[in-house]
């Protein structure tokens, strides 16, 4: 049976885990622990190693979702976690002070998977920070010459990550019958 | 001696991260007993900006030049003296930030009584503005330039508790499948799309439905940068083009029934015409009724979907490419049937509205509502240039069957 990924990534607080949890149909494995570096600014609890979860799509067939670990400093597993991964969701918190250089930083980090697959974005707390805006971030995108998904999504809203999801799986082909 | 209260005040923040400005609304909600209330931008009538932030000078000199008649209070770490600015030496004491209050609430009596007699006349003299049919275009927001009240270097972050009670606008996301398709959007009657030669037929024009009127008067809120009111004879739908938001006092279904009738340009004797009218957001009490709050391209995007029915707008082309200059925001919108379809293979490159239908093969309604309500709200748009001539109707695809088959069983799983 073929094993298929989907990458969630993104920086500290951005709402991976909780967005792996919207979809995942078995309870998730959480690998959280009390933040002690910089990162306890935005998060008490930071992912350390990585957020697992299951999605089943047929007998015995599943898609298992991971979560990058938002810190820079365990970057090293990101090769390893994509291997095999059939794309790429990035969050991005539009409540921090340079959402921007985040969406560009993990663009970059990514840019081979993404190269062989493909990406949708997700901005998160957009309740709370209105600036910058969807338009905004195409904008920002344009100069990349990439366009790509780009959604508000409340993480905990199921709806949300799974229009974001497809809308990924659709980019990837356009040509996949519904 | 008991000094006189001073009104509530309206304050913007700038130059604070999210978590400073909470600890400013705490601060100013508890010790300073709400003498204040930390509001969006437009609606405040005192600045404070945070000096010690980086490009603080800059926002000095924005809201300076923006406003030059709205209270500054400076909060800085060094002592400052700046011309017309109120400083406050941090760390912030309860005393002195209440003395810069009231300076600020002297500051804006004596700048209001000076401009009384002049607003009393504007008022008094505005005249209801017509709207001319031939205004009517796509929705163009404002660039960053042309939205004076928005700062490029800042963030802007809603703390206002009524401004957070407007959940409606984040509810906007429905998506319908084929077997809804025409109970929920609605049927067009004289024309059978099974035979191709009708396609053309499926047209119609935006500027004669109340689409177009609101189209149109949304442009007018842009341009003349005010909250607006269109008084169609039906409800009352205020713009508010600072946040992008309009308000009606009108359901979904109530929206659906009237978008799809035609409105009389030429009304008999008597009728109202459509009009326009300066509206003061304080006195309007939308504040009431929250839930009618939405956001613009949201319900430009349904609007259209309901006056389309399934036709496509006259200005576009079936035979000439189109493109899509970005993926509409799905999460945020009513996602017709094979919308997701549709905008990605138009992020790949332009195509003609015959191409996407035989290219996708899906009905062409599915493929004229959406070009309908992207070109609405403006993110789709027929395209001139010469290159787009050598785009074929074909689907890219890169993938292998396994694969294919996968991606389908995924989107099965999502959509239930």
């Amino acid at each position: 049976m073929s094993q298929y990924k989907i990458i969630f990534t993104g920086p500290v607080g951005a709402g991976k885990t909780t967005a792996i949890s919207s979809l995942s149909d078995v309870p998730l494995v959480k690998t959280d622990e009390a933040a002690s570096d910089m990162t306890k600014e935005r998060k008490a609890e930071t992912t350390v190693a990585m957020d697992y979860g299951i999605m089943h799509i047929n007998e015995g067939e599943k898609i298992h979702l991971y979560g990058t670990p938002g810190q820079e400093r365990f970057d090293f597993m990101w090769d390893i976690l994509t291997a095999g991964g059939i794309g790429l969701v990035l969050l991005l918190d539009n409540s921090r002070t340079d959402p921007f250089k985040d969406m560009q930083f993990f663009l970059k980090s990514f840019a081979g998977f993404i190269q062989k697959t493909g990406v949708a974005i997700g901005v998160t707390q957009m309740d709370i920070s209105t600036q910058p805006t969807i338009d905004n971030y195409h904008q920002q995108l344009k100069e990349l010459d990439m366009s790509i998904p780009v959604f508000s999504v409340d993480a905990r809203e199921k709806k949300d990550v799974s229009i974001l999801v497809q809308a990924l799986m659709f980019s990837l082909d356009p040509g996949i019958e519904e | 001696m008991k000094s006189k209260p001073i009104d509530r005040l309206a304050v913007a923040l700038y130059g604070m991260d999210g978590r400073t400005h909470k600890t400013m609304a705490l601060f100013i909600q508890g010790p300073c007993k709400s003498i204040a209330q930390i509001v969006d931008e437009p609606e405040a009538n005192v600045d404070i900006i945070d000096a010690d932030a980086m490009d603080a000078r800059v926002t000095l000199d924005h809201c300076l030049a923006r406003k030059p008649l709205r209270p500054i209070i400076i909060l800085s770490l060094e002592k400052l003296k700046i011309e017309h600015t109120i400083f406050v030496e941090k760390p912030a004491k309860t005393e002195t930030m209440l003395a810069a209050f009231k300076e600020a609430n002297d500051w804006l009596k004596k700048e209001k009584k000076k401009t009384t007699k002049l607003n009393q006349t504007e008022e008094s003299t505005y005249p209801e503005v017509k709207l001319e049919q031939a205004k009517v275009s796509k929705v163009k927001p404002p660039t960053e330039k042309q939205a004076p009240f928005e700062l490029a270097t800042e963030k802007k972050i809603f703390t206002n508790p009524i401004e957070q009670q407007k959940t409606a606008k984040h509810k906007a996301a429905m998506m319908i499948d084929e077997q809804n398709f025409s109970s929920f959007i609605g049927i067009i009657r004289g024309v059978d799309f099974n035979d191709s030669e009708q396609w053309r037929n499926a047209r119609y024009n935006p500027k004669r439905y109340y689409q177009g009127y609101v189209q149109s008067s949304i442009q007018v809120a842009y341009e003349k940068k005010q909250v607006i009111k269109l008084n169609s004879g039906w409800k009352p739908l205020i713009i508010f083009p600072y946040s992008h938001e309009l308000w009606l006092n009108a359901d979904d279904q109530q929206l659906r029934a009237f978008a799809a009738v035609e409105v009389n340009p030429t009304p008999v004797s008597g009728a109202k015409v459509m009009t326009l009218s300066k509206v003061n957001p304080k006195k309007e009490d939308c504040s009431s009724e929250l839930d009618k709050f939405q956001e613009m391209n949201s319900f430009i995007w349904k609007l259209a979907c309901w006056t389309s029915k399934g036709r496509y707008p006259q200005a576009l082309n079936l035979t000439e490419p189109v493109y899509l200059k970005q993926w509409p925001n799905f999460t945020r919108l009513l996602i017709t049937p094979h919308a997701m379809r549709i905008a990605a293979l138009l992020t790949t490159g332009p195509r003609s509205v015959l191409e996407i239908i035989h290219g996708l093969k899906i009905k062409p309604q599915y493929v004229f509502i959406f070009i309908s309500a992207a070109y609405a709200i403006g993110i789709l748009d027929q395209s001139k240039r010469l290159a787009d001539e050598i785009i074929t109707a074909e689907v890219p695809t890169k993938k292998s069957v396994k694969k294919k088959s996968i991606f389908s069983r995924i989107l099965n799983k999502l959509r239930g």
